[in-house]
């Protein structure tokens, strides 16, 4: 798999999980800016190879974090993600899920009608 | 009003950072809005990087200096008069002119609405190995602030890299979180440079006003944590010792801070909140000390877990890795739940790296200190530039993604 194929996977993976957490809507891709360099933060020398997406999802009458993680996770384990959900920590709802090297982490809040899915690709070099 | 604003600069340069950021307030303050934005649309290359002048302008400002840059650049490029550097740069400010991403929000029917989310840089400085500080977030509104301040070999080419680290702590942060990568330096570019602290002490006094700058503009109750990774944490101990405001701060794989301090306690500033470390297993330049003892290694500071069940991280590069417990805790700080950081155990460098009954983190602060390295950092250092030099995109590229008649507006005030 490149890491174009990895990007698009993921986005469509998330958007699909995204419209399966909140009925009635679809997620818009927040952040979706191309390969990046994963250790840049330490060490800006390294290669671009991981791309890292981010999709809201959210009907603004709706405030249901617990619901929206809880179908978030169910879609994401009904297409063969392993899930793992976090007890809550004072309003944030948070699972995230592996996948062939592929991260995503779901983030719900209390206080908040939209739901966050952020993934991540396995580093591949291009 | 352009004449003020001279005089104004020149009295601040010698004055302390609390009264030089109180005054550029008040000058701006003073001024009837539409003056205002006058000012930083005539006179961008000082009001952008002014610390204490209104976030708004100073987007604006730094918006002209990009889109002034760009053009000059594109000019170069189509006339083949670009050097291989040039045209990365402008590919790199291509990529700064284009908004952050979208994000959903409500309108007055409160119905949903999609929103571009517009770059906003407080400083750009687009010649040479180039520098800029990057905010993702409304800092006027925000409840806590996060400052990031990366590491070396960073110049202005890795801004899409870094705003999209800054992006994923601002999820787990939270709502109401804003996110600032602090490149307002050099960062040393090589393993030659990198060895030195001659950038980190001066990057030490500009941090220093800029976190100065953040408090006239941020609310009242807001928090500000300032985080220091890699090189970028000896960036932040050097300011941190000349005062550096913030409420929380984290050092994550620190090369060691100034000699002379030895404790948690000699570091942090009066008023301090929390103040953390991390060191994750086998992270060679922690162990190295090459710029002083680590502070994970003080016998009181709070050092925060790396690994979880599900993502444990070794070496230097991954205190941000996506799921990893460092990354859940660089969130939890920001939001000011301490309560629920989850701290590693005291173990020492020679228990983390013990293999086949040896440890290998004596050895390497030895060679580490040792002049031997220094050939070694240069080699390295060329390996590097070469590598550079090759992934250059073509004259055709870069032109390709250099739009002509974009309306580029930018934010306003």
């Amino acid at each position: 798999m490149t890491l174009t194929e990895a990007r698009d996977f993921l986005r469509a993976e998330l958007l699909t999980v995204a419209a399966a957490a909140v009925p009635g809507f679809e997620g818009i891709v927040a952040h979706d800016v191309g390969p990046v360099d994963p250790g840049v933060m330490s060490d800006g020398s390294g290669p671009d190879t991981v791309c890292s997406i981010t999709i809201e999802n959210g009907n603004p009458s709706v405030v249901d974090p617990a619901g929206e993680v809880a179908a978030a996770v169910a879609a994401l384990a009904a297409r063969g993600w392993q899930t793992n959900v976090a007890p809550v920590e004072n309003g944030h709802h948070r699972a995230t899920a592996q996948y062939n090297g592929f991260q995503v982490t779901v983030h719900g809040w209390d206080d908040d009608w939209r739901l966050t899915l952020s993934g991540e690709t396995p580093s591949i070099p291009e | 009003m352009s004449e003020d604003l001279d005089a104004l600069l020149l009295r601040l340069r010698d004055l302390p950072d609390d009264r030089a950021v109180a005054e550029a307030d008040a000058f701006f303050r003073s001024l009837p809005v539409e003056q205002a934005i006058a000012l930083a649309e005539s006179r961008p290359e000082q009001v952008g990087p002014l610390e204490g002048a209104p976030p708004e302008l100073r987007y604006r400002a730094n918006h002209l200096i990009l889109v002034a840059a760009q053009q000059r650049l594109h000019a170069l490029v189509e006339n083949r008069q670009a050097t291989l550097a040039q045209r990365r740069r402008l590919v790199t400010l291509n990529e700064m002119l284009e908004p952050a991403g979208k994000r959903l929000d409500a309108d007055a029917d409160g119905n949903r609405v999609e929103v571009d989310v517009p770059r906003q840089f407080l400083l750009v400085d687009p010649e040479g190995q180039g520098r800029m500080i990057e905010v993702q977030g409304d800092l006027r509104t925000a409840k806590n602030i996060a400052v990031l301040v990366p590491g070396m070999n960073n110049d202005l080419e890795r801004v899409r890299a870094q705003s999209v680290r800054a992006k994923e702590i601002g999820e787990e942060a939270g709502r109401g979180t804003a996110t600032i990568v602090w490149l307002g330096y050099h960062a040393p570019l090589g393993l030659t440079q990198g060895r030195s602290t001659e950038s980190a002490r001066a990057a030490a006094p500009l941090l220093c006003r800029f976190q100065e700058g953040l408090a006239t503009v941020r609310s009242p109750g807001a928090k500000v944590t300032l985080i220091g990774n890699s090189y970028g944490a000896q960036v932040v101990t050097r300011a941190m010792m000349q005062g550096a405001r913030a409420h929380r701060y984290l050092l994550t794989g620190s090369p060691g801070v100034d000699p002379s301090v030895t404790s948690a306690a000699q570091l942090t500033p009066p008023g301090t909140e929390f103040f953390a470390v991390a060191r994750s297993r086998g992270d060679y330049v922690s162990y190295a000390e090459q710029h002083g003892p680590d502070p994970a290694s003080f016998a009181d500071a709070v050092r925060i877990e790396t690994d979880n069940e599900q993502v444990q991280i070794t070496g230097h590069m991954a205190y941000f890795a996506k799921n990893s417990e460092s990354m859940k805790n660089v969130g939890r700080i920001v939001r000011g739940e301490l309560g629920a950081v989850t701290l590693a155990a005291r173990t020492t460098p020679a228990e983390e790296t013990r293999m086949l009954g040896m440890s290998w983190a004596g050895p390497l602060r030895t060679l580490g200190q040792s002049p031997v390295v220094v050939p070694i950092s240069k080699a390295f250092d060329g390996l590097a530039m070469l590598r550079t030099v090759a992934s250059t995109p073509s004259r055709k590229t870069v032109l390709d993604g250099t739009p002509r008649s974009r309306q580029q507006e930018g934010p306003e005030r």
